[in-house]
């Protein structure tokens, strides 16, 4: 759109701008006490482009988006005419693309198109690189990122791993370096939606991606990137393990919730000692299952136990009154309270 | 004087009043009714320090969306204060006035009716200022907010804080040298004794087994948001029921964190960052863009978090943004209004407690739709705080929770005996008396119509003190 198309555009919806936003131009430096018709104007944007910092994600992302060969260029001929300082009519302009929706999203953040605009000048001029220069540089292997701990990596087939709802779910690596915007992590070649906060990295997969890869049970290679840098590193697999079959319950049909449970223990314990002893004193129980709600509770001899059902296809559960349990042997039995299953596992013997 | 009903309980008491609930609106009308001059009996269910043995009788179902039914309430001299994190705020003016698209009707009464017992219920509350206008917080809170002007849409608001006063604790004391007061602790209020439109008499009940029938010319049930509607239904003639209101338009504050901001790395939105005030600013949506957006009268919150590498916070620094301030990244989170939906509600189920009483089935209604207006609401702040040139904002949520996740709450119990200025809307008239009986009222957050963004207990505690003073004059009438 032309100046004079816009500021008709523009009309009297201009004097309802914020007064806080007019009134806190602070802006003394005289290299940008210009018109926006006069000349000098592209000069002082493209000093303002040049002194623009924080922006080595965000610059290069508008380079791409805004689809401009000179994009200092087109914001210049999108300003108002009004005003006689540069900064004001850029102001003036942005407010205006907020009122309108004329919004650029990267990863969230809601930027104005003119300010994407200024932020894709601002790269080329500060020699920023774009992913699409890069793009054709391969990446070298290197351990950039110090990763202590990350996951989950495992998931049974058909289970979306960590779920973040809507189908969705994820990767977190907690890490010991520093991190930048421009790094990714990759399952099985593909860029995930990745984010950071300091010392977490944390990875999604969009719903059908995920369902692709929870549908085929095996190794998924997990690796992280860095565009700007062209680096790789290695993180490890996530491994989709084969759905075992389903429980068969006590009355011979079969569970709608519970896998065939495996192994479990302690299956003996001595009268008044904490069997399997936690950090917190109580006693405990573990089992392998390869699927259960996360709602299932141990229940043990009709006391529902404490119970965590975890992701690594791994139950447990603190039986905190063990000092209480006396000579016998005691029903250990899984149950489901939204779906009302009930599974026995076994019995504890105390001796 | 306190007493312990598990070591000595007589068989009959008699007092002007009979309070159940030694919460905070218990405890604070209690002892305004005693300061009076006026003969209360204070039944408290839990223990003095501890629930003892009743603890579980919280203990119910819920079905909605997940609730912390046990876990969000205490039993024991001081209740739920004995928990409270110490935010005071009172209502904004809008939260009292009805609003189309709200499924009921707010307040009986306007603002100004509880502006004289706010004040009283700071002193109650034990806060210093009764001053909430943001102007008042001088020069350099003028400088570090980010001074939206009523015309967005938005205005700044103050929180202030307890310490917070845990009025088991605090008020133990007098509790315990009122010679007008009699509090009885481990005994639970478990049947009304009642005529046509009044109540004569309540028994109440040890998890022993041993009973005392409290006899009074006036009945006030402050037994939390969720109790008081429970022992309601309880009783064969339901108080209070005839528009079937009893138990419905539970409500309670949740929280969502829709994203972060970049801004100026200066501002004093929270808790400590304004030197020598003890508040925290939040900014709000005006009663006008409520109305037109069909919104909530959610809060915003800023708290300082770590820089984002996609825009950092060198970004601020630039002459776009007046070229002085260096860049800060702020997290947002929102306390958000629930409105009084019939649907979402308490009932009884038929399992009993120990005393007897059917327990507690809680429908929590917060579906994902009550979101929008959230979203909704966030869009508009972004809009507002751009546009204006005062920050940059991501937005890292962009639908609700599902039904099955649980969402952050205030652990306020709401609007379940709800207050009306006629009885087709309510379970009680504008001083909580119940619409259909002389001599029950009912005290604290369930009687909240409408409720904002603001943390319930300065408002309970203003309601109990107004009510005292109302109790009083009534007590006098009949003398």
């Amino acid at each position: 759109m032309k100046r004079r198309e816009f500021t008709r555009t523009l009309g009297y919806g201009w004097v309802g701008l914020n007064l806080t936003f007019l009134v806190g131009c602070r802006d003394d430096n005289p290299a940008f006490e210009v018109g926006p018709g006069e000349d000098g104007a592209v000069a002082a944007l493209e000093a303002l482009a040049r002194e623009l910092k924080g922006i080595e994600f965000a610059g290069p992302v508008c380079a791409r988006r805004v689809d401009s060969v000179d994009p200092l260029a087109d914001l210049h001929s999108s300003l108002p005419e009004t005003g006689d300082n540069l900064i004001e009519a850029l102001r003036l302009r942005i407010a205006d693309d907020f009122d309108n929706d004329r919004i650029v999203d990267i990863d969230g953040w809601k930027i104005s198109n003119s300010e994407c605009l200024l932020m894709a000048g601002a790269a080329s001029l500060q020699g920023l690189a774009g992913e699409g220069e890069l793009a054709q540089k391969p990446f070298l292997e290197e351990d950039f990122m110090e990763i202590e701990l990350w996951g989950p990596d495992k998931t049974l087939q058909g289970e979306v791993f960590n779920p973040l709802g809507n189908g969705r779910g994820g990767f977190w690596l907690r890490v010991a370096s520093p991190v930048n915007g421009s790094m990714r992590l990759r399952l099985d070649g593909q860029d995930l939606a990745t984010h950071f906060e300091p010392g977490v990295i944390t990875a999604s997969l969009d719903p059908d991606f995920m369902q692709e890869v929870i549908s085929d049970p095996g190794l998924h290679e997990i690796v992280l990137v860095d565009k700007s840098r062209r680096l790789q590193q290695a993180v490890g697999f996530l491994e989709v393990v084969e759905r075992p079959p389903m429980a068969t319950l006590s009355d011979g049909s079969e569970s709608a919730v519970f896998c065939e449970p495996g192994n479990w223990g302690p299956q003996v314990a001595v009268v008044g000692e904490a069997f399997n002893r936690q950090p917190d004193g109580s006693a405990g129980f573990w089992l392998h299952i390869g699927c259960a709600p996360e709602s299932a509770v141990m229940v043990l001899d009709g006391v529902e136990l404490p119970t965590t059902v975890r992701s690594d296809m791994m139950m447990t559960a603190r039986v905190e009154h063990f000092e209480t349990l006396a000579r016998g042997e005691y029903p250990l039995v899984l149950v489901d309270p939204v779906s009302g299953e009930k599974l026995p596992v076994g019995e504890l013997t105390v001796q | 004087m306190i007493s312990d009903a598990l070591i000595e309980l007589p068989a009959e008491m008699e007092a002007d009043v009979c309070i159940c609930g030694a919460g905070p609106a218990g405890i604070v009308s209690a002892l305004e009714l005693a300061r009076r001059g006026r003969r209360v009996v204070l039944v408290e269910g839990g223990g003095l320090d501890a629930p003892g043995d009743a603890q579980g009788v919280y203990e119910g179902e819920v079905s909605g969306r997940p609730y912390p039914l046990l876990g969000s309430r205490l039993r024991w001299l001081g209740g739920t204060s004995n928990h409270w994190g110490g935010w005071v705020k009172p209502l904004d003016d809008q939260d009292f006035r009805d609003k189309p698209h709200y499924p009921l009707p707010a307040w009986p009464f306007g603002p100004e009716e509880l502006r004289p017992w706010y004040a009283k219920a700071a002193r109650w509350c034990e806060i210093g200022s009764v001053e909430y206008a943001p102007g008042s917080l001088g020069r350099e809170a003028h400088r570090r907010l980010l001074g939206l002007e009523e015309s967005t849409g938005f205005s700044d608001r103050v929180f202030r804080f307890s310490p917070p006063t845990r009025f088991g604790t605090r008020y133990r004391d007098e509790l315990e040298q009122s010679e007008n007061i009699d509090c009885l602790v481990n005994l639970n209020a478990v049947e009304l004794t009642q005529g046509e439109d009044r109540v004569s008499a309540l028994t109440a009940r040890t998890v022993t087994g041993e009973q005392c029938t409290i006899r009074a010319r006036q009945f006030v049930l402050a037994m939390g948001g969720i109790e008081n509607a429970r022992f309601l239904l309880n009783q064969a003639s339901v108080p209070g029921n005839h528009a079937d209101l009893v138990g419905r338009c539970f409500m309670d504050h949740y929280g969502f964190t829709p994203g972060k901001m970049l801004s100026s790395g200066n501002l004093a939105y929270e808790r400590g960052a304004l030197t020598g005030q003890d508040v925290m600013l939040v900014m709000s949506p005006t009663e006008s863009l409520v109305g037109e957006g069909e919104l909530r009268n959610s809060c915003i919150m800023l708290r300082a978090d770590s820089p984002d590498s996609l825009l950092a916070p060198e970004y601020w620094e630039s002459q776009l943004f007046g070229g002085t301030q260096s860049g800060g990244t702020h997290g947002i989170g929102m306390i958000n209004e629930p409105l009084p939906y019939p649907q979402s509600r308490i009932s009884l189920i038929d399992d009993r407690d120990l005393l007897g009483m059917r327990r507690t089935h809680l429908h929590w209604h917060l579906p994902e739709a009550e979101f929008d207006p959230v979203l909704a609401l966030f869009k508009r702040w972004t809009t507002a705080v751009s546009r204006a040139g005062l920050a940059r904002v991501r937005h890292l949520k962009n639908s609700a929770p599902d039904l099955s996740a649980h969402v952050g709450i205030g652990y306020h119990h709401m609007g379940t005996t709800r207050m009306s200025a006629v009885p087709e809307y309510g379970v009680s008239d504008a001083d909580g008396r119940c619409w259909d009986r002389d001599n029950l009222y009912l005290a604290g957050s369930s009687l909240f119509p409408h409720v904002g963004y603001s943390n319930p207990t300065l408002t309970i505690v203003a309601l109990a003190a107004r009510l005292a003073e109302h109790l009083s004059g009534r007590l006098e009438n009949y003398a």
